[in-house]
């Protein structure tokens, strides 16, 4: 295998060209896709080539792209969108809230749009205020919109196959620029010093525990970009400070299900969320909001969140990482927590 | 010879794939040739020789490889330069132990390395704990109890020395031992001064220490002071600055299972358990009804309330003090000088030098009488 086809970004590629294959109904609609360019991230490569019928670039207008798409998809198809960053993605807000989630929603289920719209998101990259966005939070609100978060240790084929072709609803799917350039990490049981388990089928939580999922005293929850700072915060509060967490990955952020997570968080009845967009009204937010409900009597002291502290992101990658949630503003809010119980 | 190092060929990206080479391996090559074609994610690049001489890859055709790294390289000679060598493996961590810091240092402070346990991961305190707890088991101290009380034969003579409420304390429970002669008390106290402390004499104040030791007018002396851990250890200090032997207060109705080593100079009230393989070092005031529970490790000039109840494996450093209905789960370790409120409920370790604080409430109301 050459290096290349170990990245996620080959796997996510690998699993469209199956779901396409296998279904005709299948299309992908989106700027730049066709080969040899293949998309911005080359997360299609090859498609156009393979399936040149079912693979449209178009001009650049997001609102067309979703617009389109949400049209194929009432007449029965099962469009793929990509936004090329998803700090474009509010180009195509109105055709997302008033079309694509309305049809069902007016239809009481009984006319079906199942669009999916993939997007990258996240920032560490250096490409300045709008292109380093994490924009999702303004997207978790909309009623009738499934939103996820692909993490490495997901399933790739059985993730997109699920927004693909199994839902009738429209899915946006967050992917993370830097994740394209890892490797997955779906069928691993560790990571490192890390076991890991999954919750949940086709869109799966991790939990990752350095200490054989005993004895922890904080869980960190994430999604997405942040999974490896969380991470090396877990590792690095358990050696030099003897403070054990269980790292939790969501695979879904909206609709909200946090049920097995309400139960990962009785056990240590200490809660850190981080989140790499900016934290007020976030993702962060909501999760907080019901895991205290669930959690009521059970936490020992409240619930903390990471977020992005600036309202806008400097180009320079230096000055970035001061303003995003890294592993030591993640240890900071672990010391903050346990200080408050 | 000379490296070929792949620039940055744009901002957006951090490795480029390398279409192809437009160069054969050996090919004698021009300064200026186009060598190769880079692909990043917005365009295809040439890549041009930087120095005339023989070519040599290093990357493969359809390989990404990172900015700023060696892609081949150009030789005087047409004869294939040796390959890199491969870079040194770094010091792994899992072979060097993966200790968490506390768990390092418990671990070198028992000379135990991460060969002693049978863990992939990352081993910490409480791994190293349970370790300790395993190797414990199979070595239990030869002495028995009776070997370490250190009571001579015959009548021994013990001097109190202080005459307050906690030498009372101490004559209680000497007094019940027969082998015993209690001299009498030494306390600066002017009330004190030629009153009886049931029946035993306060003699004078404590610069007599020295002279009633000069004399030998007494054969060990105990410490009757039992409120401040600092006055206790001056007072001992003092004693064994004169090289006086100090004697063991235990209340007959005190438990000590097999193995208890003890030091010199405790008192051991009422009622008081302690386990099996236990060790208590010396001058420790130990009040009734405590429970110090097997395999604990207990230093010196410890100051105890009543029912303070160690479990097993607890160990508590030099000069503690501890109020009264304390409860300490199995392997808590208490450092030097730590003062435990009481009703506190020890789950984990205390550091030297910390007030353990307990938040109580309480509240009392009056009873309103019926009718």
């Amino acid at each position: 295998m050459k290096p290349q086809e170990r990245l996620l970004v080959h796997h996510i590629n690998r699993a469209l060209t199956r779901i396409m294959g296998e279904d005709e109904r299948v299309l992908m609609i989106g700027e730049d896709l066709l080969d040899p360019y293949g998309g911005a991230f080359k997360v299609t490569k090859g498609l156009s080539t393979q399936f040149p019928q079912r693979v449209h670039t178009t001009p650049i207008s997001e609102a067309a792209i979703v617009g389109v798409a949400t049209g194929a998809a009432l007449r029965g198809m099962r469009p793929v969108c990509e936004i090329m960053f998803g700090d474009f993605l509010g180009l195509a807000f109105d055709q997302i809230l008033n079309h694509a989630t309305k049809y069902p929603l007016m239809y009481a289920q009984e006319v079906g749009c199942p669009i999916t719209i993939r997007t990258p998101m996240g920032g560490r990259r250096g490409y300045g205020p709008t292109h380093s966005q994490s924009l999702e939070k303004f997207f978790v609100g909309i009623p009738g919109l499934e939103v996820t978060a692909l993490h490495r240790f997901q399933p790739v084929e059985a993730f997109y196959r699920r927004a693909i072709l199994q839902r009738d609803q429209p899915s946006l799917i967050i992917e993370n620029k830097i994740m394209y350039g890892q490797e997955p990490l779906d069928t691993v049981a560790r990571y490192g010093d890390f076991q890991v388990r999954r919750h949940g089928q086709d869109v799966v939580d991790a939990e990752l525990s350095l200490t054989d999922f005993a004895h922890e005293e904080v869980t960190l929850i994430t999604y997405g970009g942040m999974t490896d700072h969380c991470l090396e915060a877990a590792r690095r509060l358990l050696l030099d400070e003897e403070i054990a967490s269980n790292v939790l990955v969501l695979g879904r952020l909206s609709p909200v299900q946090l049920e097995a997570t309400a139960a990962a968080c009785a056990r240590t009845g200490r809660v850190l969320i981080a989140e790499e967009g900016t934290g007020a009204w976030g993702i962060g937010s909501e999760w907080a909001a019901q895991l205290t409900d669930a959690l009521w009597g059970k936490l020992k002291a409240p619930i903390q969140r990471v977020a992005c502290t600036a309202p806008v992101l400097p180009n320079s990658r230096a000055l970035e990482e001061q303003v995003l949630p890294s592993t030591d503003t993640i240890i900071q809010a672990v010391q903050t927590l346990m200080s408050r119980t | 010879m000379f490296e070929v190092i792949l620039p940055q060929l744009e901002v957006n990206s951090e490795r480029a794939l390398l279409v192809t080479w437009m160069v054969e391996k050996g090919e004698r090559i021009k300064k200026g040739q186009v060598l190769a074609h880079w692909e990043t994610a917005k365009s295809v690049h040439e890549l041009a020789a930087p120095h005339a001489g023989y070519f040599f890859p290093r990357v493969e055709e359809g390989d990404e490889a990172d900015f700023l790294s060696v892609i081949a390289v150009i030789s005087e000679t047409d004869a294939e330069p040796a390959p890199p060598k491969a870079p040194e493996a770094k010091p792994n961590r899992e072979a060097a132990g993966n200790f968490t810091k506390k768990a390092a240092a418990l671990a070198a402070q028992n000379g135990l390395s991460a060969a002693d346990f049978d863990k992939t991961g990352i081993i910490t305190e409480r791994d190293v704990q349970s370790r300790l707890r395993q190797s414990a088991l199979p070595d239990l101290p030869k002495t028995s109890s009776l070997d370490n009380l250190k009571l001579p034969d015959g009548l021994t003579r013990v001097l109190v020395i202080t005459g307050g409420i906690g030498a009372m304390h101490l004559i209680a429970i000497l007094r019940k031992d027969p082998r015993l002669d209690l001299v009498g008390c030494l306390d600066d106290d002017p009330a004190l001064q030629d009153h009886r402390l049931f029946g035993v004499p306060v003699l004078g104040p404590l610069s007599l220490l020295e002279t009633f030791w000069r004399e030998g007018r007494f054969d060990q002396a105990i410490i009757g002071a039992t409120a401040v851990v600092a006055t206790r250890q001056k007072l001992w200090d003092r004693c064994k600055a004169l090289g006086i032997p100090m004697a063991n207060a235990i209340d007959p109705s005190a438990v000590l299972g097999a193995g208890v080593v003890l030091g010199e100079g405790n008192i051991i009230g009422a009622q008081v358990h302690i386990g099996m393989a236990t060790r208590l070092g010396d001058n420790n005031f130990i009040a009734a009804k405590c429970n110090i529970d097997h395999h604990n490790q207990w230093g010196s000039h410890i100051l105890t309330g009543p029912g303070v109840m160690s479990s097993s494996f607890v160990s508590v450093a030099d000069r503690v003090r501890f109020g009264t209905g304390i409860f300490i789960e199995p392997l808590v370790t208490i450092g030097a000088g730590a003062v435990i409120s009481s009703g506190a409920l020890l789950l984990g370790p205390v550091p030297a030098d910390h007030l353990v604080k307990v938040r109580v409430s309480t509240e009392t109301v009056h009873l309103k009488k019926e009718g």
